[in-house]
């Protein structure tokens, strides 16, 4: 079973996690998430981790000290069991990845050549005339928008 | 029910046959799901006698479960690998196919849950200008998709109307001269709409989605409007308008009017009244959607929001009653539902972007917002107006597409997204068919990974599967869900018209 030694004075709770559990790198993670709620102190032993949470609110009364403390350690749990299925999952895992992006960046399909055709195409200078002419339209509907009551006074929609 | 089952029976577990799959038990059966996306629901009895290497080599149950991938001898690969290529076509898609363009911050509204997000009606420097909504569509048609579905989101985007209507024209113009396929659909709370707005937006093949939370007291509570008249009505109003004008229409060339509602704390007690309003309008399908704790909503949470529990009994509450219409020859679908059936069922892609793995972010959607921003989801562009830009990935001023997709932040989120990297969701029965997403879990749990066992998102979907998942087994649910299911596959066919509900729930 788990200690929580708890100092409300000092804002603190201490506790041991057995490092043949947890590795280095899990409490390093579950600290970093843990930093808006506490500034954790690690040291070790050769057995364990001795962690102290010092939490960022001030006046956190001693249960809420204890609670966070739990919190914490099921962060950890959350992340060393992350580590054991990321493991045991990397190989499918790197593949979905991997698949995902490079499909996404067009399967191999060269971008800048794709773009280069896309601006050719529009560089036609009936398109252009047409855009210009959209632009034109859009402008001028905008500067008509502008000069008109502010929208929420508008009459707006029926009913 | 524990969101974690484990065996009752742990010895008595023949390994030796079994495929690879996750179970789960559902109180008196158990449900069986693997990575192919097959699923099958055994008694508990059935369950025992499998596990156990029990079930004769002829039984009926065990060919049953050995076509579908169960039985690791028997396993037809070929068949798998087709069935998996299907249920995740997303892994595969050439870059996003759904562009949210937030065309203005302003807004008329200030909903409950959102109006922190919006700003003032007269801050007209909070709309997009034309250069960069000119910009924006050009990174949009550089992405390499041949679909491209530009959604015009705010704010309320009639706001800005002229660069709705610049972005609809000019975009049309680009897909032309390049043969993309291209969709539109504008996202607008319906208090600014015309006749002529209307015509532009059918005429455009726009499709039209709004807001409606419900019966007008509800409604506008959720979303009081700060022009004059109330907002509900004008929603009904429009609605009612453009339904009968697709009636009107010989064949229906153009898509119906849809609406999304949001359940606050307040829309508790008005299930049915949300229901039959829906039906009144002739709406095809309801999408229950909860509220999320970020953004805006989380600081308004105390006022608006409520436990996973208690979202989760309104959701079942409500797609029952859904059920016991259908039952009664009214032809009305619950979208959430539709979408985890077409996954479960039909073992395709519903495209919905939040159950994806990797994630729908960036690989299947982006949005902009009216500055020219880049954001791997709304959700990250919301963050954003709360001041954290965690999650923008660029700039249509100065990106292009390979920047996005390599920026570190899509790349975080993609990897932090397989479900097969998630303690939890690696052995949920539910994997094959959800997915998680790292703004929400950034912005509750302050990791984009999450922590499933204390995540809101894992609890809510889990409920929402357990839901879908006990009503699938009733034969008559079961009935009533293939029913919708081929609507949805009609609906598709015909490229987003009516596929007549009405008639095929009449026969």
């Amino acid at each position: 079973m788990t200690l929580f030694k708890v100092d409300a004075r000092a804002g603190t709770v201490s506790f041991k996690a057995s490092r043949a559990f947890y590795s280095r790198q899990s409490a390093a993670i579950a600290a970093h998430v843990f930093e808006s709620k506490a500034r954790v102190s690690l040291a070790e032993t050769p057995r364990s981790f001795e962690l102290e949470l010092k939490a960022r609110r001030k006046g956190t009364p001693a249960a809420e000290l204890e609670a966070l403390a739990g919190e914490f350690l099921n962060e950890l749990l959350n992340q060393e069991y992350r580590l054991v299925v990321g493991g045991a999952n990397k190989r499918i895992a790197d593949l979905i990845v991997t698949q995902a992006l490079f499909c996404a960046g067009g399967a191999g399909a060269d971008g800048a050549a794709r773009a280069a055709g896309i601006r050719a195409r529009e560089s036609a200078p009936e398109f252009r005339a047409e855009v210009d002419r959209l632009m034109a339209e859009a402008r001028a509907e905008l500067a008509l928008t502008r000069t008109r009551t502010p929208p929420a006074k508008e009459a707006a929609s029926r009913p | 029910m524990s969101r974690l089952t484990t065996l009752a029976e742990p010895a008595a577990v023949e390994l030796k046959g079994l495929g690879a799959f996750n179970f789960r038990d559902m109180g008196g059966w158990h449900l069986l799901t693997n990575d192919w996306g097959r699923y099958m629901m055994l008694d508990d009895g059935e369950f025992a006698r499998f596990m156990s290497g029990r079930l004769a080599e002829r039984d009926p149950l065990r060919e049953e479960l050995a076509a579908n991938g169960f039985v690791r001898e028997r396993t037809d690969f070929a068949s798998m690998a087709r069935s998996y290529a299907e249920k995740t076509a997303f892994q595969r898609l050439l870059g996003p196919s759904l562009h949210m363009m937030v065309v203005t911050l302003r807004c008329n509204q200030q909903c409950q849950y959102c109006h922190s997000s919006v700003v003032d009606p007269s801050r007209t420097d909070a709309d997009m200008d034309l250069a960069t909504a000119k910009r924006t569509v050009d990174f949009i048609f550089e992405t390499p998709n041949p679909a491209i579905c530009i959604e015009f989101q705010g704010g309320e985007p009639l706001l800005n109307w002229p660069v709705v209507k610049f972005v609809t024209l000019y975009a049309r113009k680009k897909a032309e001269a390049s043969g993309r396929k291209l969709y539109l659909t504008l996202v607008s709370n319906f208090t600014l709409m015309t006749e002529e707005r209307v015509d532009f937006l059918f005429a455009h093949d726009v499709s039209i989605c709004t807001s409606l939370d419900g019966p007008a007291e509800l409604h506008n509570k959720n979303r009081p409007f700060l022009g004059s008249g109330a907002a509900q009505e004008k929603v009904v109003h429009w609605i009612e308008r453009m339904q009968a004008r697709c009636d009107a229409i010989v064949g229906r060339p153009f898509s119906r009017p849809s609406a999304l509602m949001t359940t606050t704390r307040f829309s508790f007690d008005y299930s049915k009244e949300i229901v039959d309003l829906y039906v009144k309008l002739g709406m095809e399908q309801i999408f229950v959607r909860g509220l999320s704790p970020i953004g805006y909503a989380k600081r308004v949470w105390g006022d608006v929001g409520y436990t996973t529990a208690e979202f989760l009994d309104f959701y079942s509450r409500t797609l029952d009653y859904i059920l016991e219409l259908n039952r009664k020859g009214v032809p009305i679908m619950e979208r959430m539902a539709l979408i985890l059936l077409t996954k479960i069922v039909r073992g395709v892609d519903p495209g919905f972007m939040d159950l994806r793995s990797p994630t729908g972010a960036v690989l299947g959607c982006l949005a902009y917002n009216y500055d020219g921003g880049i954001f791997v989801s709304d959700e990250g562009r919301m963050l954003d107006h709360m001041g954290d830009d965690s999650f923008k990935v660029g700039d249509v001023a100065s990106s292009d597409w390979d920047a996005v997709l390599g920026h570190p932040t899509t790349r975080a989120c993609v990897v932090s997204s397989v479900l097969e990297n998630q303690p939890m969701c690696a052995q949920c029965a539910f994997k094959p068919y959800c997915g998680v997403e790292p703004v929400y879990h950034y912005e509750t749990q302050k990791s984009i990974f999450g922590s499933m066992p204390t995540s809101g998102w894992c609890r809510a979907r889990m409920g929402m599967f357990d839901a879908v998942f006990q009503r699938l087994r009733d034969k008559e649910c079961r009935k009533i869900f293939d029913r919708w299911l081929e609507w949805d596959r009609r609906w598709q066919e015909n490229g987003g018209s009516s596929a007549e509900p009405e008639a095929e729930a009449a026969r």
